[in-house]
């Protein structure tokens, strides 16, 4: 196994990775194609971080992978064949371990005509496969796991890295988009089976490109419901909106602000629905 | 192909943190190097807060003002939050005793002191009276404050020979709390008559604390008499500013005399020596020429310590560092321990390092706990 190094420039954050695990490697260089540059041209990234296969014996009979940012390991090793799901929980672990200039939500964002929505939803309510089928039907993607909100503002901006599938939502996506860019899957995670899709390349290209939010929507998939839409009360928002706050304890008084702002300034929905071409008429126009 | 990190001489870091001005126009690669041993020695924030009263911060790189304001605001944070938390841990500690004494950094930023300025820490520390132990750990425990899951031979180690009880939690906040009852370990057979601390405190902002010339003198014994030398070179700092700030004639007599009195001197002598070698500023000579130790016990040492307190990031070279450290580690057990209890511990210690390097160092973690 040769050791490896590239650098990607995911804006507003660049890496720098080494890594000895071979199809962890490949992995990221097919997934961050757009955004892939050699190590060597990356001089001041804002992380550095090293996955590597673990231990002298255990290489040989159960091997494992660490996940390093510096010298910091924050997580348990991983069996290796989880490495690539590792990888991209460890970047967003970095992210919100480090990050304090922006108020972080555990939500998907995406956006048309720089005009965001933010979906922040539990594991299980179908939030990445609502990514996955915007971005691939006109819609720009920001994130399918933080937002980004620029405090006491509605401005987000996007992180764009790859969209994170699980179970059941593996095979839809394949059979939906064939041509997209799916990694290897990584099994038997504390998720189920995972694994990681490219976003189109219109998406990478514009990840420097703020957007407004407009609205607030908390998807649930539910079999057997076309698409039933609610409207969602600002304090329930709110505090569903603070329970997915990463760094709201550290902010304080500028998180609350900014999510009580946000709150008030957008709209705020439910919506029930097993069709997603109906879900997104319905963001199109009547939310946006 | 790889990348190579550039490495840094302990000094170019030590005057990069003391002129941070001199830093304008350093290149891309000495700055990746310059933010991970800062990181690493907890020192980013204080680096980030001398910066920012300079306005030097918008000088630097795009990255490296990300990474100074994520720091500021970090550091602020935990100072607005210490006051809070604190005054929780009063109201309940107030209840079984009126001896609740914060130490180290969580006393400075209480008391408002500038060596909190930019200063993180990781737990708050207060001392109470021992026969109280138990009380407060149960009376603490109501209120969401849990200990830390440790194993069983470490677990006895903290309540048969230390001076302190397992860390506590709050499970809801994350706030970690070290509750001691002494400076050091009484097993070392050095532990003071804790009265002669107590005698040595001021109520400032409602907080007990010590007086500047005991704080000096803890955080030295603390630096010190230590085995651990990981994350030490960051209290050179501490002990440099509560000097700059309160280094009177009489300070300096009241903290000689109290480590003298409590058996302290070394250990008072040897903190400000490194401190004031590495961080370049004069010692009074009251002090610098009362020198507690034979021509080569004091170069024995200026070997062990002078190195063991080098930043200890791999990035930055300090000469012998690695067989220093050993020997710091050695004789910071040294100091703590009678002699076969001491080879009791390393053999333990030592079996569960060997046993870690051959199988991976997560093998005596069991399987759900995070770290």
């Amino acid at each position: 196994m040769a050791l490896k190094s590239f650098s990607i420039d995911t804006h507003p954050f660049k890496f720098r990775i080494r890594t000895d695990i071979d199809f962890v490697a490949d992995s990221i260089e097919s997934l961050y194609t757009d955004v892939l540059k050699s190590a060597m041209d990356e001089a001041l990234p804002h992380y550095d971080i090293e996955l590597k296969n673990s231990g002298f014996i255990r290489k040989l009979f159960k091997p494992q992978s660490q996940f390093f940012c510096d010298q910091r390991e924050p997580f348990l090793p991983m069996p290796i064949d989880k490495a690539l799901a590792m990888f991209e929980w460890g970047l967003n672990w970095v992210v919100s371990a480090h990050e304090y200039r922006h108020v972080i939500l555990h939500s998907a964002v995406l956006a048309k005509d720089d005009k965001a929505i933010l979906f922040p939803a539990p594991p299980g309510s179908g939030k990445s496969t609502l990514t996955t089928w915007l971005c691939h039907n006109g819609w720009r993607l920001l994130s399918d796991e933080m937002a980004l909100m620029t405090p006491n503002s509605r401005e987000v901006t996007p992180f764009v890295r790859p969209i994170c599938l699980k179970n059941n939502a593996i095979s839809l996506a394949r059979e939906w988009f064939p041509s997209g860019r799916f990694s290897k899957v990584s099994p038997n995670t504390h998720k189920g089976d995972v694994i990681h899709l490219s976003p189109p390349a219109e998406s990478w290209h514009a990840r420097a490109q703020q957007a407004e939010v407009v609205a607030i929507v908390f998807p649930q998939y539910t079999k057997g419901i076309f698409c039933d839409i609610y409207k969602l009360d600002k304090a329930e928002a709110f505090s569903t909106l603070t329970a997915n706050a990463f760094n709201y304890g550290v902010l304080g008084e500028l998180g609350f602000t900014t999510l009580a702002n946000l709150v008030e300034g957008c709209k705020t929905f439910e919506v029930k629905y097993d069709n997603l071409a109906e879900l997104q008429s319905f963001l199109e126009n009547d939310v946006l | 192909m790889s990348y190579k990190a550039a490495l840094m001489s302990e000094k170019e870091f030590i005057d990069a943190m003391l002129a941070p001005a001199s830093c304008v126009g350093k290149s891309d690669v000495w700055w990746c190097t310059f933010i991970k041993i800062l990181r690493f020695e907890r020192l980013l924030s204080l680096f980030a807060y001398k910066c920012d009263s300079l306005a030097l911060i918008e000088e630097f790189p795009q990255v490296v003002q990300g990474h100074l304001q994520n720091a500021l605001i970090m550091a602020k944070r935990q100072a607005d939050h210490l006051a809070y938390e604190a005054s929780l841990l009063s109201d309940s500690i107030s209840t079984i005793t009126n001896q609740c004494l914060y130490l180290k950094g969580a006393a400075y930023s209480l008391a408002g002191l500038s060596v909190a300025n930019g200063r993180l820490f990781s737990d708050i520390d207060v001392l109470v009276p021992k026969n109280k132990l138990e009380n407060i750990e149960r009376s603490l425990l109501l209120k969401g404050w849990l200990s830390k899951p440790i194993n069983d031979y470490d677990e006895n180690y903290y309540r048969e020979w230390a001076h302190e009880i397992p860390p506590l939690v709050q499970t809801r906040r994350g706030t970690v709390v070290d509750i001691h009852h002494n400076l050091v370990p009484p097993v070392s057979g050095k532990a003071p008559d804790i009265n002669a601390f107590l005698e040595q405190t001021m109520v400032v902002n409602g907080f007990t604390v010590l007086k500047p010339h005991a704080m000096l003198l803890h955080s030295c014994i603390h630096l010190i008499f230590n085995e651990s030398f990981k994350q030490a070179h960051r209290d050179l700092y501490d002990i440099a500013a509560l000097i700059h700030d309160f280094g009177s004639d009489t300070f300096w007599s009241d903290a000689i005399k109290l480590a003298k009195d409590t058996g302290f001197y070394s250990e008072l002598f040897l903190a400000c020596r490194y401190s004031s070698i590495k961080l370049n500023y004069n010692l009074p000579s009251i002090l610098a020429d009362d020198i507690p130790f034979s021509w080569v016990g004091l170069r024995l040492r200026d070997f062990i310590l002078g190195r063991a307190l080098s930043p200890h990031h791999p990035l930055c070279k300090a000469k012998g560092k690695g067989i220093a450290s050993f020997m710091a580690w050695i004789r910071g057990h040294w100091c703590k321990m009678p002699v076969m209890l001491l080879i009791y511990h390393l053999s333990v210690k030592g079996l569960r390092g060997l046993v870690e390097h051959l199988f991976g160092k997560h093998i005596f973690i069991s399987e759900g706990t995070s770290k």
